[in-house]
């Protein structure tokens, strides 16, 4: 007798729910392996009523906001007066709609900047560029209204807003970020609409501009050059879309961590098809970061007249569109939706907000809203490719698959016998091709039995034709091979997971893999990596260890595949974390660091003492043991700190350092509770930010006075802010200061660093040549230039600049900013400065009671000083960040030396909020401001 | 029907009252017609064979606007054309004062941002007359532009689907200029220039004026004139715009009923047809490009779908839609859209794909003179005489067969080309067989066989009751896989699906349709005609 059936006879009533709407119980994103525990261990299972039709079971991860019934139940519970006591049960069944939430959510709007905006097709009255605008608007506005979910309950999460405008033709020399980081709200959508508007009129008239030039250019021939390469296939076009989310994705990482992540692109859906290779890699990335990608598509006009009304060429590729929002769970919406969304009914939530809050797990429709086309296609044939036994519990491998892209279309309850649950996940592979994934388990879950699987794709006909019939045949073009081992290598990659998470889930069932060696507990590294490049990266035992223990190799064997996945791969099975980190630099630092020894070679910056006290010591200490030497580390994550024998779970510790920069990846089985994680990491974390590095005497008389001055106002700042409990403190005579600075923005993409093009000898500044040239297109940028001009009395040698340039420095450590990259005379210093919303200027509230503190988002901003240049054409220019080039003076001298300091802030909305002496120049700034501000802080220095 | 506007107006009205800024063409635009015929009268430029280098700029353009010019002359002197109580002088010319036309466009603002629509016996004026500064705009106007009004003057019997187009340009042309006049105030200053050069002829004695509106389009900065020029000579060479308005706001639009029944046609296709037409694709179908593919791709401005270079390229009449999709690895509905789109601008048509199986017959609207400009060309292309080639097809005729005269592999190439040309100027049409399931209204005098069928085949037809007697008295009925098979394509034997579409739609292979039709040949007609659908001459 099944538990239901026990219920149902023992009187009470058992009602099917409709719909539940499930949240995270912390302010972490819900993991998608706590969404499909929670689901599966609620199915089918009859669950008590309790007051506010919260649903019994508490579980860890998952909270119920609310639960929908069908009319006739609702009314039914309604009659209860005592619903404690009312003989009703609830039960979530196969067909329940579930919905998950979350606390924050964080979307990336990339407005699709093309000349076809202008152009009057798609609306009743207005250009395309206006509609943009507002539309953008509304959607904001649309997100940050009041999202009842129930009669009972509304929901109210924060909401983290950036706005790109991304521009393929042309580099217009604005800045492309109307928007970074706000935190919306209904009371301040006015003010950050309004500042919207203004950034987005900046932005188009300068857009403007370049694209009147280029039309006049063209005027007089009868054809544009078309981006069509010469082969043929693929137009170089193709990358355009790939660029959008790319650069989406960037300004993705500076959002707070714990936000649901979204890309929302405004567009008139005009797009290439990206070629198949791209494709897939787009679609990975985004599906390792759980990023759903949102359309909202300008040009639909007329529904069923596709031809008619657009202007010749232009039309919209929505049918790939909805490929690529399916396939990254996200959804398109039109304009006609947002302009609706004013006319409805305020009652439920509106459908922005159902798209874009709402986290389905089952889809309602796969294959999104139906096609409504006056023609008729080819239908879909299905075709079965294979079948075989996977060792692993259902709830493990649909969380994989689920992280994969993959979505639940239905499930299937066998109750007879030992009880069987077949559940059909598919993904969307093409356009018109899917790939179905039947998981056939016994139900409830077993760890101990087999899961079947059975893999299908439905396609139309010529589609699998190709695929699978013509395998092993050569195809007529290109990209239809290119198509087909695509599709045989996601297949292979299927396996290829399953076999790593059988491997992972494996930890806790052999005692070998989890009992540390003793030759490895004195701190001995598990593994070495050849050395030399040439050599094949597959790790060896460690020279140190004996190669003949049986349980040694066995323990390395488990251990072996943790080092060899690609890092990028890792959130298929792990949940990944990151610390960044400044290590204090080496002191003193060398004056060759600003200009060229006598061999014109430049010294760079490092930090090896601090980056061995972490990696040798500190890491060597905390970790359960030694993978890699300075690379990879394991700890254990015992239930109850240690005490018990056997670990729960483990973390891998990954280390990527690279001068000063030091960053920290943490990964988690999946699966592990997010409690635990962040306990982990926040431990990790405040063990980094407290290690000292002593400074000895000798060094400290190198300390210039304002260094130390620099100790006091650190101090102060320290205090005020209550930042990350960094302090210097002086013991005797020997003075410690922080080993490391925490950066939150991911510096590793943002850090502007200049390639090996600019070797100190050529003669013009340095041109923009980026290693990261999505950092250069988002960040704000400003570049001083100070001539110097050769005097008969004194004769200047770039010795004379670095000396400027080391003062400069110095000047900005005692602001506090951090050296972060210095190679071959470049030099990247870095702070980050909290912004708030209102002007501090203003006096408001203290900090410290603040409880908005934790929306508080900061601004990374780098002082980059390039080396000391000699300018030939004796021609100064002054660049302004808007790109106007003012000719300071012409002079006639040959030989003229140049510093050049570029200051490069990331656009972050709102004021810099500082109470430090030394920063209060740049307090009150908005991100724009800043770069203008040091200019005049370093004007004193440099004359 | 003639589709061609018979002018273009801008009025503006404001607070300085209503103004007619510019017309084109005005009045003396016959009179330079002749001036320009006159001076082109000593060099044949149609037949001249000196190099292009010896042309100057100048004559060339000369000589563009004599090619229009000359055609705009000969539909003045059409006899036909001649009306009389009208308001078209000549049926091409509006006979209206000026000062009419300024009142009767310059609309109230209350008419303002609406269609606009104003039949004067045989003139219908069209227009979407507008506000010069939008609702929402929160600019407060300086000049003293109120509203404004591109309008059409369009043929009295224009259809009002062709109405309804003219309003949508009109719309097209009245929102992007004031998107202009809002960003940087270009209305305003074109109407300033345009004053100015009035006053200059105010200025002169009566008898010395010459007519403004020549003078404006002569001024290069007076852009807005030039615009219209430019709408208007596409409108009436091409049926096609495409025009930047101050070199920055697209208007790309299309008459599909002037697109479509290019002057040299002999026939007239309706918009009803086009649209039949484009709703008619099916899976099965493939498309022809009309022109080179060179061409067009060089027609695509910066703000097409890069997909569609990507179609285009691989466009081929011997393949069929989502063959295509598959080969340019895009989603089908999106070919079918894009395909959709270019037969609507009349850059393609829809045709079944090219293969020796189909039968051809000469078009009801073939060119058969053996000297005209399509022979001509034909002959460049295919080094053939039209008549010739026409006559292979007077009777349907299976390309195959075409083939076993041409034998050699060269030859299948040439005939293919021929086809496609041929196909491409609308000179053949494609017969396709459609079959009849034949029901007697009386029994049939032999006695049904009794055979022995299965519950299946049985229930199968019982679905067609008054047929089951007539299938049963087949032969062929008595193999039961051949009655099973035939029974799947009977709900197609009405008429409605030529052997292609039940070979799509039953996933079948033509032998064996053709087969199963043979065996039950007593109880099916066979009828070739073309495909109702993509016709372009059943109306």
């Amino acid at each position: 007798m099944s538990e239901s059936e026990k219920i149902e006879k023992s009187g009470y009533k058992i009602i099917d729910v409709q719909e539940v709407y499930a949240k995270s119980r912390h302010e972490y994103p819900l993991s998608r392996n706590a969404a499909v525990y929670w689901y599966f261990n609620n199915l089918n299972k009859p669950l008590p009523l309790t007051t506010d039709a919260m649903l019994g079971a508490v579980d860890e991860e998952v909270e119920i906001l609310s639960i929908g019934l069908s009319k006739v139940h609702e009314d039914e519970i309604a009659n209860h007066e005592d619903i404690e006591n009312a003989s009703i049960h609830l039960k979530i069944i196969p067909s329940t709609k579930i919905t998950f939430l979350s606390n924050f959510y964080k979307f990336v709007i990339v407005l699709d900047m093309k000349p076809s905006l202008f152009s009057s097709v798609r609306s009743e009255s207005d250009l395309g560029v206006n509609e943009m605008i507002r539309t953008v608007i509304g959607v904001i506005k649309s997100l940050v209204s009041s999202c009842p979910i129930s009669s009972k309950v509304s929901f109210s999460p924060k909401v983290y807003i950036t706005v790109l405008a991304f521009c393929p033709h042309c580099k217009p020399l604005v800045s492309q970020v109307l928007l970074q980081g706000v935190c919306t709200t209904e009371t301040n959508i006015e003010e950050v609409t309004k500042s919207l508007k203004e950034q987005f009129d900046k932005f188009i008239s300068n857009f403007i501009e370049v694209r009147c030039l280029i039309n006049e250019e063209y005027n007089g021939q009868d054809s544009f050059p078309l981006d069509v390469d010469q082969m043929g296939k693929v137009p170089h076009a193709s990358a355009h879309l790939i660029n959008m989310i790319t650069y989406g994705f960037f300004a993705m990482n500076l959002l707070p961590d714990v936000a649901s992540p979204g890309i929302v692109i405004v567009s008139d859906g005009v797009f290439s098809q990206p070629d198949p290779i791209n494709l897939d890699k787009l679609l990975t990335q985004l599906r390792n970061a759980s990023v759903r990608v949102f359309v909202i598509n300008m040009s639909e006009v007329n529904n069923g007249n596709p031809s008619s009304l657009n202007d010749f060429g232009v039309l919209s590729s929505s049918d790939f569109l909805h490929f690529l929002t399916t396939a990254t769970v996200g959804a398109c919406l039109s304009k006609r939706d947002i302009d609706l969304i004013d006319r409805t009914s305020k009652e439920t939530a509106n459908i922005c907000q159902k798209r874009l809050f709402f986290i389905r797990i089952q889809p309602l429709s796969l294959f999104g809203v139906v096609h409504q086309s006056k023609f008729e296609f080819p239908q879909l044939k299905k075709k079965y490719i294979e079948g075989f036994p996977v060792k692993v519990n259902a709830a493990e491998l649909i969380s994989v698959r689920l992280r994969e892209g993959y979505v639940i279309e239905r499930l299937q309850l066998i109750p007879k016998g030992e009880g069987q649950i077949n559940v059909y996940l598919s993904v969307p592979w093409r356009d018109s091709v899917k790939i179905a994934y039947i998981i056939r388990s016994p139900w409830p879950f077993n760890n101990n039995k087999s899961t079947y699987v059975d893999i299908s794709i439905e396609g139309n006909y010529s589609v699998l034709h190709d695929l699978i019939c013509a395998r092993n045949q050569a195809l007529p073009s290109k990209l239809l091979t290119l198509m087909k081992t695509q599709f045989w290598k996601h297949l292979a990659s299927l396996t290829e997971t399953d076999k790593l998470l059988l491997h992972f889930t494996s930890f806790l069932s052999n005692p070998i893999f989890f009992n540390i060696p003793n030759s490895l507990k004195q701190g001995v590294n598990l593994f070495d990596l050849a050395s030399h490049p040439n050599a094949s990266s597959t790790p060896q035992l460690s020279t140190q260890l004996n190669p003949n223990d049986v349980e040694l190799s066995e323990f390395a064997a488990f251990w072996e595949p943790t080092v060899m996945i690609d890092i990028r791969m890792w959130r298929k099975w792990l949940h990944v974390h990151q610390i960044i980190l400044v290590l204090e630099h080496e002191r003193p630092i060398a004056e060759n660091v600003y200009y060229p020894n006598a061999s014109g070679r430049y010294v760079s910056i490092t930090a090896r003492k601090a980056t061995t006290d972490i990696t040798l010591h500190f890491l060597g200490q905390y970790s359960s043991f030694v993978l890699v030497e300075s690379l990879s580390y394991i700890k254990f994550i015992y239930e109850d700190d240690e005490k018990s024998e056997k670990p729960c779970s483990f973390c891998v510790i990954k280390v990527a350092a690279n001068g000063p920069l030091f960053i920290l990846k943490l990964a988690f089985l999946g699966g592990t509770s997010s409690v635990i994680r962040h306990k982990t990491y926040n431990d990790l974390r405040m063990k980094l930010l407290n290690l000292k590095l002593p400074i000895s005497d000798s060094e400290r008389e190198n300390f210039s006075r304002s260094i130390q001055k620099q100790f006091r106002n650190d101090h102060s700042l320290n205090e005020s802010l209550g930042k990350t409990g960094k302090s210097r403190s002086r013991v005797g005579s020997a003075v410690e200061i922080n080993l490391c600075t925490q950066i939150k923005t991911p510096l590793q993409h943002a850090l502007v660093r200049y390639d090996d093009l600019f070797n100190g000898k050529s003669d013009s500044p340095p041109s923009a040549s980026l290693q990261s040239h999505l950092a250069l297109k988002y960040l704000l940028y400003r570049r001083n230039i100070w001539t110097i001009q050769p005097c008969s009395q004194y004769s200047l040698s770039s010795r004379s600049l670095g000396m400027i340039a080391s003062v400069l420095s110095k000047k900005r450590q005692n602001e506090g900013f951090k050296f972060a990259y210095g190679c071959q005379g470049f030099v990247n210093m870095v702070i980050e400065l909290d912004m708030t919303e209102k002007n501090s200027t203003i006096p408001s509230c203290s900090l410290e009671n603040d409880p908005r503190e934790n929306e508080l988002l900061s601004c990374l901003v780098q002082y980059v000083l390039l080396p000391p240049t000699s300018n030939m054409h004796g021609t100064s220019e002054r660049i302004s960040e808007n790109g106007e080039e003012e000719d300071n003076e012409n002079s006639e001298t040959d030989q003229e030396l140049q510093l050049i300091t570029e200051c490069w802030v990331e656009p972050q909305h709102g004021f810099v909020e500082t109470e430090d002496d030394e920063k209060q120049d740049l307090a009150g700034c908005t991100s724009q401001e800043i770069t203008k501000a040091v200019i005049p802080i370093d004007t004193p220095s440099v004359q | 029907m003639n589709v061609d506007p018979l002018a273009v107006y801008f009025v503006t009205s404001g607070a300085a009252g209503n103004a007619l800024l510019f017309k084109y063409p005005h009045e003396n635009e016959k009179e330079e017609c002749f001036e320009v015929l006159e001076e082109t009268e000593n060099i044949d430029y149609e037949n001249c064979e000196l190099p292009v280098s010896l042309f100057d700029d100048f004559r060339i353009e000369r000589y563009k606007q004599f090619l229009i010019l000359k055609d705009c002359l000969k539909q003045v002197n059409d006899p036909n054309r001649l009306k009389s109580a009208s308001n078209l002088r000549q049926g091409r010319t509006v006979d209206i004062e000026d000062i009419t036309i300024e009142h009767l466009l310059a609309v109230n603002n209350l008419l303002c941002n609406n269609k606009f629509e104003l039949k004067i016996s045989d003139v219908i004026f069209v227009g979407f007359p507008i506000l010069a500064l939008p609702e929402h705009s929160t600019r407060k106007d300086s000049t003293s532009l109120m509203s404004f009004h591109i309008a059409f003057a369009l043929n009295g019997n224009s259809s009002s689907h062709i109405i309804e187009l003219y309003q949508e340009l009109s719309r097209r042309l009245a929102v992007s200029l004031r998107f202009e006049q809002e960003r940087c105030n270009y209305l305003s200053d074109q109407k300033n220039l345009i004053w100015a050069i009035r006053d200059e002829i105010d200025n002169v004695p009566e008898d010395q004026r010459e007519c403004p509106f020549r003078l404006i389009l002569q001024d290069d900065k007076c852009t807005i004139a030039l615009l219209l020029r430019e709408v208007y000579l596409g409108l009436c060479n091409t049926g096609i715009v495409e025009v930047r308005v101050n070199n920055l706001v697209r208007v790309s639009f299309c008459i599909p009923e002037k697109v479509h029944n290019p002057s040299q046609q002999n026939f007239v296709i309706s918009f009803s047809q086009i649209e039949r037409h484009i709703n008619s694709i099916r899976p099965y179908h493939s498309f022809i490009i009309t022109e080179k593919k060179e061409d067009l791709l060089q027609k695509l401005q910066p703000e097409a779908n890069p997909n569609l270079v990507r179609i285009i390229k691989v466009a081929n009449v011997t393949k069929s839609l989502p063959e295509l999709a598959n080969l340019a690895d895009l989603p089908i509905q999106h070919v079918f859209d894009s395909v959709a789109h270019l037969v609507y601008w009349g850059k393609a048509l829809v045709i079944y794909p090219l293969c020796e199986h189909n039968v051809y017959c000469v078009s009801p609207s073939a060119d058969c003179r053996p000297n005209s400009t399509l022979a001509d060309s034909f002959f460049d292309e295919c080094k053939r005489k039209l008549p010739d080639v026409l006559s292979q097809f007077s009777l349907p005729t299976r390309v195959g067969d075409l083939f076993s005269v041409f034998n050699k592999r060269q030859q299948k190439m040439q005939i293919t080309e021929i086809i496609k040309w041929l196909l491409r100027h609308k000179q053949i049409i494609q017969h396709h067989t459609y079959v009849y399931l034949e029901k007697y209204d009386e029994k049939p005098k032999t006695n049904p066989i009794s055979i022995e069928v299965n519950d299946s085949i049985n229930e199968e037809l019982n679905k067609y009751p008054d047929i089951k007697d007539i299938l049963q008295s087949c032969p062929a009925a008595q193999n039961e896989e051949d009655l099973k098979l035939f029974l799947s394509i009977v709900p197609h034997l009405n008429g409605e699906h030529h052997i292609e579409d039940i070979m799509y739609r039953e996933n079948m292979k033509r032998s064996t349709i053709l087969t199963i039709l043979d065996k039950f040949r007593d109880v099916v007609c066979v009828n070739e005609r073309e495909d109702a659908g993509i016709s372009y001459w059943i109306s």
